[in-house]
């Protein structure tokens, strides 16, 4: 046995070409699919990350109408008097922070300039755990609380011809039909990277945004973050039953971010979407593997033929052959697996930066950031390395069957040809 | 010279004509309507109670108009409301907003959108019975009765593609020559909004629509109702009173 062992690595030295070729091969298919499995898993993590900071809190509070009619931002269903509900929740131990919001469609206009947007009303200190926007300012200043300042995008401010400084005239019908305008001061311009956001969007401090549109104490959202995650459908129902001592349990909704139709409806599907590419690449890796290692064997028909009219048994001719593949696909994952990891750990370190890319696509909510930070996985990393091993075994079945049965004359006569 | 009413006159007007006749072609009871609104200037005094679902909101104004080019709206009530003008020279409506002391020039988008949360829009104020006669060409589609008066209707078919009402069916009045209903509808063939007439008074000479119902049938379970309660023609107008000072002018 061991004297076969000894044998069949050497067999993978004598060949040095062949040997590089299958192990090279393996090790691509190894680190494609522990990068882009890493990839694909950044890239979910982002979107529930970036849904959560901008949407949904993990837990958000709205006028169930609001949220019923959400794509057109109704502006009329407010939570009102939203203080009182937010001592409550406060008093509960799951919860980190929160903050509220108010949504609504407005019209900025500058000089002659006028463009349609989304307006944001925030509370500047309380968005820091949540939009982090103080992060994004590339020109100018984050916004400060209860000010007759405005931060926007980028991209918005570009279109309006607005640097820090200017003032602009935001115009809206409140939710009393009525036309009101306020002027602002620009105080900075954000980039997100979110094409949407920074196209789009504009923020102001909310009390600001409650005088636009005549709804003092009220608010559209509130959002709230748990020191738990998980957590949050429990919390959102213990909510929902403090709503309803209130009695105000018919007209607002506490709801997890579980719950989120992006969440529920399209992770499913992208986990089976991964699912199924990554079927793809381990197929088309284990067809390379099993065309090298095919190869590899019937390359040596003369070379069998020689060893097998010396004597050497069927079994071990199999063994043999099974034990080089063995070398070549442990060589091969485990430089697969070792480079993969190492690409998916260092781009999940500094991020991977796609803005070229993703400046051009307009999503109708803020999906996916540009920059993507892969998400390593240990579990990813060892069914690769096992997957790409089992198939390079399994592909070197057949020829080291076909390899021991074959007639040694025939064999010999085969590699004259 | 003739002259026709611009801004929220015009819109009465675009329903508003004389007398009657018959083997009328579209062109002849297009002209007979418009005929209708000749007037150097007028003021009126009008209520707009916007009604959305189940709310309903009274606002007051009150308008100068100055033949088809110029005309100045003021509103009264309600409180967050009072103060707003609009003032439209030709095609361009520059609104003042007292809460900001600013004017905004309404421009693009803006035009389609609603104006003071009406289910006109500002773009609806602009449109003229000349550009009408210009831009689309007309045809004599049917009679019919409406609201027991027999009309005949109209179909205007816009000549440029890109126009927010690319037809419009009119129902005119076979006997008075005013505008009884009409129907716009987009390239699609969508109806976006239901004019309405269900009062006419007669002004010495004229007849003239004074209760108007819009319904913008892109929002849900809303219309707009104008209702002229004061009107006087060719009355005397400050010159200055459509400028952009004016507008300022407290």
């Amino acid at each position: 046995m061991k004297g076969i062992v000894t044998l069949a690595w050497r067999n993978i030295g004598r060949n040095r070409r062949r040997t590089l070729l299958t192990t090279i091969a393996i090790a691509i298919a190894v680190m494609f699919v522990v990068f882009v499995q890493g990839y694909m898993k950044g890239i979910l993590d982002n979107f529930v990350q970036n849904l959560i900071r901008n949407d949904t809190g993990h837990i958000k509070l709205a006028a169930k109408e609001f949220l019923r009619l959400e794509r057109t931002l109704p502006k009329e269903h407010l939570i009102f008097d939203s203080v009182s509900i937010e001592e409550k929740i406060l008093q509960m131990p799951e919860i980190q922070s929160k903050t509220e919001r108010i949504r609504f469609h407005l019209v900025l206009s500058h000089r002659d300039r006028n463009e349609p947007c989304l307006g944001i009303g925030i509370n500047p200190s309380g968005e820091k755990d949540f939009l982090g926007l103080d992060k994004h300012i590339i020109e100018g200043s984050y916004l400060r609380d209860s000010s007759s300042e405005m931060i926007l995008g980028y991209r918005l401010a570009n279109k309006l011809g607005v640097s820090p400084g200017d003032e602009l005239l935001a115009v809206t019908t409140d939710i009393n039909y009525s036309t009101y305008a306020l002027t602002f001061k620009v105080a900075g311009l954000i980039r997100t990277g979110l094409a949407t956001l920074d196209k789009h969007f504009f923020y102001i401090p909310l009390d600001k945004a409650q005088v636009l549109l005549d709804c003092k104490g009220a608010v559209h959202e509130i959002l709230i973050l748990l020191k738990n995650p998980d957590e949050a459908p429990k919390v959102a129902a213990s909510i929902q039953e403090m709503l309803r001592d209130e009695g105000r349990g018919e007209t607002i909704a506490a709801v997890p971010w579980q719950q989120h139709f992006m969440v529920r409806f399209y992770m499913p599907y992208a986990n089976s979407f991964i699912f199924v590419l990554m079927l793809i690449i381990l197929f088309i890796a284990a067809l390379v593997i099993l065309n090298t290692m095919l190869m590899a064997v019937l390359e040596r028909t003369h070379e069998i033929g020689i060893i097998k009219s010396l004597g050497m048994r069927d079994r071990t001719i199999s063994m043999m052959i099974f034990l080089e593949s063995l070398f070549i696909g442990l060589i091969g994952s485990a430089v697969g697996g070792f480079l993969g990891s190492a690409l998916t750990l260092y781009t999940q370190k500094f991020g991977l930066d796609l803005s070229q890319f993703m400046d051009k696509f307009e999503t109708p909510v803020p999906i996916v950031s540009s920059m993507i930070h892969p998400q390593f996985s240990m579990r990813i990393l060892a069914l690769s390395v096992i997957f790409a091993l089992a198939t390079a075994l399994l592909s070197s079945l057949y020829p080291s069957i076909k390899a021991s049965r074959m007639m040694p004359v025939e064999a010999l006569r085969s590699s004259l040809k | 010279m003739k002259k026709s009413a611009s801004a929220f006159l015009m819109l009465l007007f675009v329903l508003s004509g004389p007398l009657s006749g018959q083997e009328l072609t579209a062109e002849d009871i297009l002209s007979r309507r418009d005929d209708n609104m000749v007037f150097q200037t007028a003021y009126a005094e009008m209520e707009m109670i916007i009604t959305i679902g189940k709310r309903t909101v009274s606002k007051e104004f009150i308008s100068y108009t100055q033949g088809t080019e110029k005309s100045l709206i003021e509103f009264l009530s309600p409180a967050r409301d009072r103060g707003t003008k609009i003032l439209k020279l030709e095609k361009v409506l520059k609104v003042y907003f007292p809460s900001a002391e600013r004017i905004m020039r309404i421009s693009g988008h803006m035009m389609r959108q609603s104006m003071m949360g009406s289910d006109f829009s500002y773009e609806d104020l602009t449109e003229t019975a000349e550009e009408l006669k210009k831009e689309y060409t007309s045809s004599l589609k049917d009679e019919e009765d409406y609201d027991g008066f027999p009309c005949y209707i109209i179909e205007l078919v816009s000549k440029k593609e890109d126009r927010t009402y690319f037809t419009q069916k009119i129902w005119i009045d076979k006997d008075k020559f005013i505008g009884r209903k009409a129907e716009l509808y987009a390239r699609s063939g969508k109806l976006l909004k239901l004019l309405t007439v269900s009062d006419v008074q007669s002004f010495r000479n004229r007849f003239y629509p004074t209760r108007v119902t819009m319904e913008d049938k892109v929002r849900k379970d809303s219309k707009t109702e104008m209702i002229v309660k004061k009107i006087d023609f060719d009355i005397d107008i400050p010159q200055d009173t459509f400028t952009e000072r004016n507008l300022l002018r407290r």
